[in-house]
């Protein structure tokens, strides 16, 4: 049976276009039947008519058709006519009573099956799921929910979810999800503390950097970390003198524990890893508030800077224990001018950390990264002269070249300071 | 606005009750999905939103000229210079966007080595999220209205066409004479394919989030950024699970598209029909983004010739098609490749496919063995051309695959059970006969709103439980 809808070319075509969900011959393209024999493409693909000739269609019909030019409407209109849903059947109670005189009967489904529901019946299966999902899974949504940044909407939101939580604990709803997290062991347990962390038997700096006994480099971070961290990986392995690990976290930062423990993880990886030297990447996500002592600390004021600065002084305190060496690295120049003010508030508070921490350098990338002006360029020159994209399109985050060239910076820094000059770049500072 | 998420729930349930309030009063009804798919793009940056209006309203005014020249006596030119217009204004715009600084870096580059001129300038513009997918709706409608297969629809229609939402983003790249006949007139509320949709929607949110996102954060994302850590075993692993992941990923994100349209009332095209089961690189772009393969099918590879002019222009064809198919994916050589080795291969395969004919061979696969074969081969081929694919540089790409021999001698501890078994997993799902889907589809439709309900609750409970917090963009987003 052919379609009435006169945008099937073909009721063939039609059914491929559906993926087949009738017993139509398999849908797609480059179709052995249809190459085998030329004409069938064309009577697939050439144009049904030729400029100047009427679509197909007879009659005239006065249904509307805002693209009916002068002396064509009676065309056009044939084919609004014949617009029909693919999907009905449309029942005329549901249609208004004028329109509905003046459509055609729709077509019979394509397949009638049992099974398919009202709309109402739908939303009700959805509001059902929805709230029976977030009785049990209230946890999981309420810890989403304090991870985002503080603000309004975060605590309307926790207020909303408040009672939630409640009837799910009550209804003992809320096992399920415990349960299964400590099946996959995210029930937070298995952490190392801090003295464990500290038991080095010897200092690991100075000492000779070899083949045989490379440099231990634990890169970790945010999501800027994710290129940098593996350029710094890739360039410092490819000397041969040097073992990295990579340790990003989306999202993530010093400003909110709360959300993303990095002093625990910290403490577990020097532990695990037992890394020489450290190089950390954060900031991308820390310029928002801060809760403090069941306070909010606006992003920029004294005392978020202040806050800020303890944590990032934390953190330094406890990678550099047993004398590792830490590089902490600026965050470079940014595209928006709000987000670049912010970034550079804090490279200012890292690097006055630094100084206080004996054993941490801070490693400024913002000029490597900005043009000749030192303004913020996505496309900047490579040591052969190419133009090369350095910069994601949201201005933000780094291209494999850009992460290249950031790793070099740093990387520098690094073999100087465990004089590994045979690496060291030429007229490296 | 991601698919995966609670704000994406609320926004959704919004438009749903008033997607069948208000369907039966047309023109509100059209507006209402205008203005929640003009929230949906905007969520991501308000300027979009420029954008989409700027391409309705040029497209439309097009398109209705390309008509009236048309049907006009005496303008055959006309249309045609018209259609050429509407296609160099969607070409520039996509060319503005996504390829502008390509080009002009690489003309820089090739002008440098030979000493001539001063730098041309970059223009270094956002791009727009789902632009690709954009001007491919945009082309079929004045390609359409020209070929004398569409007409133009009316100013809402085309309007709601271009920006309805759930295709917005990552397709399918619904056509314009499949979509608008569907808002001629309303739905019947009483028969919502709901038992289909939930679904897709619940499959599609697993593949995302307990296959695609999971493979790529334990071992397709490390492997890609330092190959030298991984040993051959592993590197074999990533390669595979990265064709897994990418389908759990894209093909995760039409289902969820699909099943969001069958619940406000609309039927959009599949997109994946199985590719991996596929015994021929043709067969497996029968079954590969569909839409797109069969849009580069119809508005490129028959327009240059198709198979009409002889085997030699046919291969060529094939070739440009793809070279073109792969451009389209993103301003990089590495996709330019990926789309090429696919041209050649298809090219190759026909060649041998004709000469057997020829020689009156049978076709191969003619047992189960055979058939196998065929499928392990097709999926390796796809398997490497898709390292390019995901690979930064070509350079990057070839360091991927030297890992397959450099990393001889040690197991390495990536492939964990859980990410052999996902990868399995994401392979062995498509040989699931499709019976047993509609049987589940069946079945969900007799349990009544109750019954969906609770199996609803429970399946979004696993998955966000067993998932990885928080949800990646999907991969398609940036082409």
């Amino acid at each position: 049976m052919r379609s009435d809808n006169p945008y099937d070319r073909s009721d063939d075509n039609r059914r491929r276009a559906y993926g087949g969900r009738d017993d139509a011959p398999r849908p797609g393209p480059f179709d052995e039947r249809l190459d085998s024999d030329p004409f069938e493409w064309d009577e697939v693909t050439a144009p049904r008519t030729q400029p100047n000739t009427p679509l197909r269609g007879g009659r005239g019909h006065d249904a509307p058709c805002a693209a009916a030019g002068p002396g064509a409407a009676s065309d056009v209109d044939v084919e609004w006519e014949r617009w029909l849903p693919p999907s009905g059947p449309h029942g005329p109670e549901t249609l208004e009573p004028a329109a509905a005189e003046a459509r055609p009967r729709p077509p019979a489904r394509r397949r009638p099956r049992r099974g398919l529901a009202t709309a109402g019946a739908a939303l009700a299966a959805m509001l059902l799921g929805f709230f029976l999902g977030g009785l049990l899974d209230a946890d999981g949504i309420i810890a989403d929910v304090k991870g985002r940044p503080l603000g309004t909407a975060r605590s309307i939101q926790l207020a909303l979810l408040r009672p939630v939580e409640g009837l799910s604990g009550a209804l003992r709803l809320d096992r399920p999800g415990a349960a299964l997290n400590r099946l996959l062991g995210r029930d937070g347990g298995g952490h190392h503390s801090l003295a464990e962390a500290s038991s080095a038997q010897k200092p690991l700096w100075p000492r000779a950097i070899t083949r045989a006994k490379p440099l231990r480099l634990y890169v970790a971070g945010d999501s800027m970390a994710q290129v940098f961290g593996s350029s710094v990986v890739n360039v410092a392995e490819a000397t041969g003198l040097a073992k990295g690990k990579l340790d990003y976290h989306v999202s993530s930062g010093l400003s909110r524990p709360d959300y993303y423990d990095w002093p625990q993880r910290l403490i577990d990886q020097i532990v695990d890893y037992k890394p020489d030297a450290a190089v950390m990447l954060f900031g991308a996500n820390d310029g928002q508030n801060v809760l403090y002592q069941g306070r909010v600390l606006k992003v920029g004021s004294k005392e978020w800077q202040e806050v800020y600065a303890k944590r990032v002084g934390e953190a330094m305190r406890i990678l550099t224990r047993g004398g590792r060496r830490v590089y902490w690295v600026g965050n470079p120049i940014m595209r928006d001018f709000g987000y670049r003010k912010r970034i550079a508030m804090m490279n200012h508070i890292y690097e006055a950390e630094a100084k206080k921490h004996p054993g941490v350098f801070f490693v400024s990338t913002w000029t490597a990264l900005a043009n000749d002006k030192g303004a913020y360029a996505e496309y900047l020159r490579d040591d052969s002269g190419d133009l090369v994209l350095m910069r994601a399109p949201d201005g933000i985050h780094l291209t494999r070249a850009g992460g290249d060239r950031m790793a070099k910076v740093v990387l520098d820094t690094v073999y100087r300071d465990w004089r590994m000059s045979t690496v060291a770049s030429p007229g490296a500072p | 606005m991601l698919f995966p998420t609670i704000t994406f729930a609320i926004f959704f349930l919004v438009v749903y009750v008033a997607n069948w309030l208000l369907m039966p009063r047309l023109r509100l009804w059209k507006w209402t999905l205008i203005a929640a798919s003009y929230v949906f793009y905007g969520w991501w940056d308000w300027r979009l939103v420029l954008l989409l209006v700027g391409a309705t309203l040029v497209n439309q005014a097009l398109g209705v000229q390309i008509y009236r020249a048309r049907v006009s006596p005496s303008s055959g030119v006309a249309a045609k210079r018209l259609l050429i217009a509407a296609v160099a204004a969607n070409l520039v715009t996509l060319g503005v966007f996504k390829y502008f600084d390509f080009f002009t870096v690489n003309l820089n580059d090739v002008l440098g080595a030979f000493g001539l001129g001063a730098p041309l300038p970059l223009l270094q513009v956002l791009l727009p999220v789902g632009i690709s997918f954009l001007v491919f709706r945009m082309l079929t409608y004045v390609i359409d209205i020209y070929r004398g297969e569409l007409a133009p629809a009316p100013w809402l229609d085309y309007a709601v066409y271009t920006a309805f939402f759930p295709y917005l983003l990552a397709g399918p790249i619904a056509r314009a004479r499949e979509f608008l006949p569907q808002l001629t007139s309303p739905r019947d509320p009483r028969a919502v394919d709901a038992p289909r949709a939930f679904l897709l929607i619940l499959v599609g949110l697993a593949k995302k989030l307990l296959i695609a996102d999971y493979l790529a954060t334990n071992l397709v994302n490390g492997l890609f950024a330092s190959p030298q850590q991984y040993s051959s075993w592993e590197t074999l692993w990533g390669i595979c699970a990265y064709s897994v992941q990418i389908y759990c990923d894209f093909s995760a994100y039409s289902d969820i598209a699909i099943g969001i349209s069958l619940l406000l009332g609309f039927e959009l095209p599949a997109n994946f029909d199985a590719p991996y089961t596929a015994r021929a690189l043709q067969d497996f772009w029968r079954r590969w983004h569909i839409t797109l393969s069969s849009w580069l099918r119809d508005y490129l590879y028959i327009p240059l010739g198709g198979n009409r002019k002889g085997r030699g222009r046919t291969y060529a064809n094939l070739v440009i098609t793809f070279l073109l198919g792969g451009l389209w994916h993103g301003a990089a050589w590495t996709f330019v490749l990926w789309g090429g080795m696919h041209g050649v291969g298809l090219a190759v395969e026909r060649a041998r496919s004709d000469m057997r004919r020829r020689r009156g061979l049978p076709e191969p696969g003619r047992t189960v063995g055979a058939r196998a074969l065929q499928r392990a081969a097709v999926f390796a081929f796809v398997s490497v051309a898709w390292v390019f694919f995901r690979a930064e540089s070509i350079g990057s790409a070839f360091a991927v695959l030297w890992r397959l021999v450099a990393g001889l001698g040690s197991i390495g501890e990536n492939v964990t059970l859980t990410v052999a078994g996902l990868t399995v997993l994401g392979v062995a799902m498509q040989y699931v006969p499709r019976r047993l889907s509609e049987r589940c589809e069946a079945g969900l439709g007799r349990i009544g709103w109750v019954g969906q309900g609770v199996l609803l609750a429970l399946a979004l409970f696993l998955i966000d439980t067993l998932g990885p917090p928080g949800a990646a963009e999907f991969l398609y987003f940036k082409f």
